[in-house]
């Protein structure tokens, strides 16, 4: 009796203590891959700080960051939460076909912030009134694949949302839902209806951005270029996307990663990282980043295409996958990524000659948008 | 509420800081084995300083400042009992002392409350304090004053060794939850004690067992709670399961954190008096509170309604004396109307069950007692929970007003994705388990510490220790907030 209880105090010290040693022996690891986030480091405390509680906090940060065995220790944890019937963890519903979806409640979102984003830019198009204007929002994968949420999930009611913008913006408003609806609707049939959003990834898949190119081009009168002239490749490389971070499992299979082919030296990148395709993001976690290499305040890009056609494209990341096939369609195209400009967007459109403005986003990230607003706030 | 309930049940606000709580990585692996392996290899006669300064570090952990305020209370305390011992004025320097004590208390808890609620007056404008609440005050000070005046009545002897009363005072594991200990309760373990196997043994297990409950347990139905409470409007469904998640997280949480500190307590020599006893199997509203953080009633008892006269004065005097304490055990619990009320509605219940209800409920059968105790204490748990009143209208359209459904996508939602926690949770707060683990193993009633076989110990202690893994993996994954820290 007496050995089995030294046993059980020496194996709990032993389990307490080797992670606690291990915290202070091993080297800090800075980023997680697994997460997709910078992790704590170990503080140096100062006396100010340790008075102030600033030590102490970033001491438990890094307790639970650096932590032995951390990314195993989240999928364990992941995996109990679905044994015991969850059906989402960290904001992200487990869907059927191995989906990973955003939960978005209406209580997460504000109707009224959306209205007043759809009207800031329209004030900004009635300011350009002789730019041809308009705004698409690609429909959010949840809303295109509700058959696949949990029974009973619930999900923000985008109707309304579709609606208001419909309201204020007029012909001015590229509405893709339906036509995305009916495009995955048809193609359910064919069992391909998976192709067009990531499974672990909050963006939709090169199939996807066809989709919206197509739209944006017949709403534009253009005739859209097949999707066979693109050349669409596999990259050999799988990945785990941002969904997968929040909930990751030991269960979920990683996407795939397909593109369409894209002849660099046909154009001429400023901004950013001076290309289309950045090709070190095949070895970096987040395999979206290949186009462009990520997000940046301005990036320009000229093809010799004698369409005397100028872009101005205002976006987020669902852009960057769309503007590969956008390349041939105009002389030049200028991309914003409101997060990270702050320059004077009126400025750029004159010095870039635009005639065209295009606001492209996810619907979600357009509801919680901010950073847009503020940009064309300050372009007054 | 927030996900860590026993910050509201006690009142911790602290300014953006952080808390060492036994339920962090932080305290697990880093304070935790420290501490033991200074409290195991040093002399006996060195480890009340140990452990004090040990305490020490755990209280300023992420609020270093208030610690002054914990250390003069000590010092007040500690002279007022040298001095009340000595017989002179002694009533009067005991009236200054609890009148010190509550001064205090009332300072940081209560005054902005008070000054919130005066601004609500037409042309009053009262600057707030803005005073951060000094964590645990509200258990210390209750301690310290148990002690000065069992000293004044003479029921203990005053502590000279101020090491021996300051850590009587700060000792960690009880500090900033309870238990309310006595001082009478451990005044002879202070000065001797000693380091058992049995002890460390048992203590293991019990923390164990709590820290499952807190991280397991009491955080899910606390999750549970808030993803339905702030989804808006609820509907019947989602109200009762709201009102179910928070009674069970209220338990688990406190319940968890009391057999935290009694485990803690236990492996350094200690013995605290049991906390909760199955509350949620009572059978009438009395004896849901003979089970129920019975420091503090106990407490309250001994302190305020006894010395009041208590029951011996007559009925009408009786029934203010339970005013009196209700009122008082209510704004314990924090600032803020939902609590008092939530004293006053048991005051109403006790009060109408000791006159008429307990005589006739002799007759109920079980079921009834059952269904009567759990429907008035879950009620009592939404007063609670009620800190703004939206929430309690809320509460209430779901349950009364047929406008708001029955059901809702997401009441379903959440029934079928955590029913099995709640069952859990449900069968957890009672003594099913316990009694299941006694009949396998033919362990007499009651002696589950010493009655033991080999195969019994080993059983449980492989299962505790497969609990302790799981809890450190839920406090890793839940330490991963995306929303805070998603970058794009």
């Amino acid at each position: 009796m007496k050995k089995c209880k030294i046993v059980f105090i020496t194996l709990l010290l032993l389990l307490m203590f080797i992670p606690g040693i291990v915290l202070f022996v091993k080297k800090d690891k800075t980023f997680s891959d697994l997460e997709n986030r910078t992790l704590s480091v170990r503080p140096t405390p100062t006396v100010t700080d340790v008075l102030s509680g600033k030590t102490e906090s970033e001491l438990t940060d890094f307790v639970t960051d650096q932590f032995i065995f951390r990314d195993f220790f989240m999928k364990v944890q992941t995996e109990y939460k679905k044994l015991l019937g969850a059906k989402d963890v960290g904001g992200v519903y487990f869907a059927k076909n191995g989906f990973l979806l955003d939960k978005i409640a209406d209580n997460d979102i504000s109707f009224d912030a959306y209205e007043k984003n759809l009207l800031k830019v329209k004030e900004f198009f009635e300011e350009n009134g002789d730019v041809k204007s308009s705004v698409l929002l690609v429909p959010s994968p949840s809303v295109m694949l509700k058959d696949y949420l949990p029974k009973n999930a619930t999900f923000y009611s985008d109707e309304m949302y579709y609606k208001k913008a419909m309201e204020i913006f007029g012909s001015q408003f590229v509405y893709t839902k339906d036509s995305f609806k009916e495009t995955i609707d048809s193609e359910a049939k064919n069992g391909e209806v998976d192709k067009y959003y990531f499974k672990t990834d909050h963006h939709y898949t090169t199939y996807g951005a066809y989709l919206a190119y197509k739209l944006y081009m017949e709403y534009m009168g253009v005739t859209p270029r097949s999707i066979e002239e693109f050349g669409l490749k596999d990259t050999g490389k799988t990945f785990y996307g941002t969904l997968y971070s929040k909930a990751a499992d030991f269960r979920t299979k990683p996407d795939e990663f397909i593109v369409p082919t894209v002849n660099e030296s046909d154009y001429k990148v400023t901004g950013g990282k001076g290309v289309i395709y950045d090709l070190e993001a095949m070895d970096r976690k987040d395999k979206y980043s290949l186009y462009f290499g990520g997000n940046f305040g301005t990036i320009v890009i000229e093809g010799n295409n004698n369409t005397g056609r100028n872009l101005m494209i205002v976006k987020d990341s669902y852009a960057n996958s769309l503007l590969p096939y956008m390349l041939k369609e105009y002389d030049k195209i200028v991309v914003v990524d409101p997060r990270f400009f702050t320059g004077s967007i009126s400025t750029l459109m004159s010095e870039n000659e635009i005639n065209e403005v295009l606001f492209f986003y996810e619907m979600g990230n357009f509801i919680n948008d901010t950073e847009m607003r503020r940009m064309l706030m300050m372009n007054k | 509420m927030s996900i860590d309930s026993v910050s509201l049940y006690i009142g911790i606000h602290t300014l953006g800081g952080v808390v060492m709580i036994f339920s962090s990585l932080f305290f697990l692996v880093v304070f935790l084995p420290l501490l033991l392996v200074f409290y195991i290899l040093l002399p006996n006669k060195c480890r009340n300083v140990v452990l004090l300064i040990a305490s020490l570090i755990f209280y300023a952990f992420g609020e270093p400042r208030y610690v002054l305020i914990m250390l003069s209370s000590i010092l007040f305390n500690y002279i007022m009992g040298l001095l009340i011992d000595k017989g002179k004025q002694s009533k009067l320097l005991l009236v200054i002392t609890v009148a010190g004590n509550i001064g205090v208390l009332s300072l940081f808890k209560y005054t902005d409350f008070i000054i919130g609620n005066l601004n609500n007056i037409p042309g009053v404008s009262i600057p707030l304090l803005g005073l951060a609440l000094p964590i645990g005050i509200s258990f210390y000070t209750f301690q310290t004053m148990s002690y000065v005046i069992d000293v004044y009545r003479e029921k203990v002897v005053c502590q000279k060794n101020i090491i021996r009363f300051a850590l009587y005072v700060t000792m960690f594991p009880q500090l900033i939850a309870g238990p309310i200990v006595r001082y009478a309760d451990i005044e002879t373990e202070l000065s001797d004690r000693s380091l058992h196997l049995n002890d460390v043994h048992f203590g293991a297990e019990r923390f164990i067992v709590g820290l499952a409950k807190k991280v397991l347990l009491a955080n899910e139905f606390g999750k549970i709670y808030d993803s339905i409470v702030n989804a808006g409007q609820m509907d019947f469904l989602s109200a009762f399961l709201a009102a179910v998640a928070f009674t069970l997280q209220i338990y688990f949480d406190f319940s968890g954190y009391s057999d935290m500190a009694i485990g803690l307590g236990r492996i350094f020599g200690f013995h605290f008096m049991e906390n909760f006893k199955y509350p949620y199997e009572a059978k009438s509203i009395t004896e849901f509170w003979s089970r129920w953080h019975i420091s503090l009633s106990t407490w309250f008892k001994e302190y305020v309604y006894i010395p009041l006269g208590g029951n011996r004065k007559g009925m009408r005097r009786q029934i203010i004396n339970l005013f009196v304490v209700w009122a008082l055990t209510g704004i314990w619990h924090g600032a803020g109307f939902n609590f008092l009320l939530w004293g006053l509605y048991y005051f109403l219940i006790l009060v109408l069950e000791k006159f008429v209800l307990l005589k006739y409920m002799d007759k109920w059968p079980n079921v009834c007692k059952h269904i009567y105790s759990i429907v008035i204490f879950i009620f009592g748990w939404v007063i609670f929970a009620s800190d703004k009143v939206e929430v309690f209208t809320s509460f209430m359209n779901g349950f009364f007003n047929p406008a708001t459904g029955a059901v809702s996508n997401n009441g379903l939602y959440m029934l079928s994705t955590h029913f099995i926690i709640i069952l859990i949770g449900i069968i957890g707060s009672t003594r099913l388990p316990i009694r299941l683990y006694e009949k396998l193993f033919k362990i007499e009633d009651g002696k589950i510490e010493e009655g033991r076989s080999v195969g019994a110990v080993i059983f449980a202690d492989v299962f505790l220790i497969l609990i302790f893994l799981l809890c450190v993996a839920t406090l890793v994954g839940d330490s991963y907030n995306p929303f805070l820290y998603f970058r794009f």
